[in-house]
């Protein structure tokens, strides 16, 4: 047999969610449950109003239906099917094969002077730097999007006579 | 298939797996979204842009809550931020379930207390009519509904009884109110 709830827990379940048991937290339905049986005049009045509410308001329950082609242009912006990627020559294959292999024939058969050479070297360890640091970085954009739903901000207006 | 497996699938461009997630959920998503906004083009949108939303949170699902509950918050908050640009609040037209077995005279009080039912939510303060909206309309349990509003299982059933009492006063104010009134038609 469950402990039996408090009269005034049991009268507060009526109050937030009406007279049907299968609506009140499923931890607290025995406890409730047993609260009713054992005194069942204590809660007749406000289960009474508490069921011509639910009542009423099981009329509103059919609710409307969205438009016909909506889950079609849901589905249109789905993820399309994963393909292979193509083969790509990776970074450290490319700095295996050595820069000259990489570069056009008309810049290697050109002499290059000193100072030309450095600021291609320059350019070239830039560029090489600037992509490995940015294939490290996580996508922020899909991590904003999932833990904007799960951290949303609290909205902190509050309407008249109202507190959170 | 179970909820991850599913999202992981459609995450991948399973066709199936796409559309199973978006014919279970989005009913609830619109349903919620029109509810709040009294506007069955806006609840579309809503419901588009939380769907945009997860198809590129997928890829990085991590199975904190169900995909329904994931799904509502979302709406919710995309609703929320309409609603703060949008006053004062339109009362929604939601469709009337009348009983087919009534005769009309019943049948046209119970529109008529379906219409005053409609009118005192759409009066409700913002927070109220989402606790209501999800618990007594969407049926949803309270300590998913309260994730959704992202507040305590105290707060939704303080909002809850609060929303409870004002419906219930303004309920019992009109039949008294009808009362009174086919008593002066038939004396």
């Amino acid at each position: 047999m469950s402990e039996r709830l408090p009269d005034e827990r049991v009268l507060a379940l009526i109050d937030a969610y009406g007279a049907e048991l299968e609506a009140w937290p499923e931890a607290e339905r025995a406890g409730a449950e047993a609260a009713l049986s054992a005194s069942p005049e204590r809660f007749a009045d406000a289960l009474a109003q508490a069921r011509a509410l639910d009542g009423a308001l099981r009329m509103l329950q059919d609710g409307p239906e969205p438009s016909a082609n909506l889950a079609a242009v849901i589905l249109a912006a789905a993820p399309q099917p994963v393909t292979k990627a193509r083969s790509k020559i990776g970074f450290l294959p490319w700095l295996r094969m050595g820069w000259r292999n990489a570069m056009p024939e008309a810049v290697i058969q050109r002499p290059m002077r000193g100072p030309v050479a450095a600021m291609a070297a320059s350019l070239g360890l830039g560029l090489v730097g600037g992509y490995a640091y940015a294939a490290n970085q996580p996508d922020t954009a899909l991590e904003e999007a999932y833990s904007w739903a799960f951290e949303a901000p609290m909205m902190d207006w509050v309407s008249e006579g109202e507190a959170g | 298939m179970s909820d991850e497996d599913e999202i992981r699938r459609a995450a991948q461009g399973d066709r199936a797996a796409q559309a199973a997630l978006v014919h279970r959920t989005m009913p609830q998503v619109f349903r919620l979204a029109y509810r709040m906004l009294a506007d069955a083009a806006e609840a579309e949108d809503v419901t588009q842009e939380t769907f945009l939303r997860a198809w590129k949170a997928l890829p990085t699902w991590q199975p904190k809550a169900k995909f329904s509950t994931w799904a509502c918050t979302v709406a919710v908050n995309l609703c929320r931020d309409r609603l703060r640009k949008k006053r004062p609040y339109a009362m929604a037209k939601l469709p009337e379930r009348v009983d087919p077995g009534l005769r009309p005279d019943e049948a046209l009080t119970q529109k008529q207390a379906v219409t005053a039912m409609t009118d005192q939510i759409a009066a409700l303060p913002d927070r109220q009519r989402e606790a209501l909206t999800l618990c007594a309309l969407e049926g949803m349990g309270n300590i998913e509904a309260a994730g959704v509003m992202d507040v305590s299982v105290e707060a939704l059933e303080s909002l809850l009884a609060r929303a409870r009492r004002t419906l219930r006063k303004a309920r019992e104010e009109r039949e008294t109110t009808q009362e009174m009134m086919s008593k002066e038609v038939t004396r």
